[in-house]
């Protein structure tokens, strides 16, 4: 069983930072694009290493594929 | 060319600030809400009255008016000034947006250095929330020792007011900023969210919303 976890950080003047693990590619920013429906759109990110990586089909737990994303 | 544009505000979340920005950066309100009028008039009072009564009596009125922005607690949803009109987003952020026939940029990048401002003028107020009562304080002159102290806690309590409203607004946003990410994560199905509330340390006021899913 996989963990998809997102992290969303609402600063204190209420602008937005994500950061996502074990989710990669376009499926994580379509996802956050969910989550944050109403609040923010995503307008600037920066990809990790892992972001292309969709030849690794075994994502284990530890692995950490972080997508930094600046979100509104 | 033609081209549509639209310019963004930095998050805001308190009327009290918003206003007072506003009339920091010379922005006239066009047919404004009540309580932004209201908010402007009880400014310029508290600089028009000599009298100590009656400035004390002028921050009595303006505290007021705090206490009426912070239970109202709501940002207009426009705000129409002179050339454009400002539209609030869920994100506590207002939007302006303008069309360009000619794809000639200089209203756009006019608008740019307004809302740049007008963002500037914001986070400036927000931060020094108390510092317009110290100049308060330190212009009135040939008090009585009475006289001051009497001035003194009327300030206190302005300075006060102002900052717990300008707090309650924060809170009241990430509120529903939070709640607004729970309704999404029900509405997506299979997410839990958790949410932590930093008051101390690297993260102090801010807060993290861990979603998370198992498949």
């Amino acid at each position: 069983m996989s963990k998809e976890i997102h992290e969303i950080w609402v600063n204190e003047d209420g602008s937005f930072d994500c950061e996502s693990h074990s989710i990669k590619g376009e499926k994580c920013i379509e996802e956050l694009r969910k989550l944050l429906e109403g609040l923010a759109e995503i307008d600037e990110f920066e990809k990790k290493k892992a972001f292309h990586d969709t030849q690794n089909k075994r994502v284990t737990s530890k692995s950490k594929n972080m997508q930094y994303l600046g979100g509104k | 060319m033609s081209y549509r544009w639209h310019q963004e505000t930095a998050p805001m979340t308190s009327l009290l600030v918003l206003q007072n920005a506003l009339q920091h950066c010379g922005l006239k309100v066009i047919d404004p809400s009540q309580l932004i009028e209201q908010l402007r008039l009880a400014r310029n009072n508290i600089l028009e009255v000599k009298n100590l009564d009656q400035k004390i009596a002028a921050y009595e009125e303006y505290m007021d008016l705090i206490k009426k922005c912070s239970d109202t607690n709501s940002l207009p949803t426009s705000i129409k000034l002179n050339n454009y009109q400002l539209s609030l987003t869920n994100s506590f952020r207002y939007v302006v947006s303008g069309y360009s026939a000619n794809y000639d940029k200089t209203d756009e990048q006019a608008m740019q250095a307004s809302i740049s401002k007008l963002n500037d003028a914001y986070k400036l107020i927000a931060m020094g929330l108390g510092d317009e009562m110290k100049d308060a304080m330190a212009s009135i002159e040939n008090l009585k020792k009475e006289e001051q102290k009497k001035l003194r806690e009327t300030l206190n309590r302005v300075v006060k007011a102002e900052q717990e409203s300008y707090r309650n607004s924060i809170k009241d946003a990430k509120d529903k900023i939070f709640q607004i990410i729970k309704e999404n994560a029900i509405k997506e199905g299979g997410y839990k969210v958790k949410r932590h509330i930093y008051t101390t340390g690297k993260n102090a006021g801010r807060e993290q919303y861990v979603v998370v899913k198992r498949s």
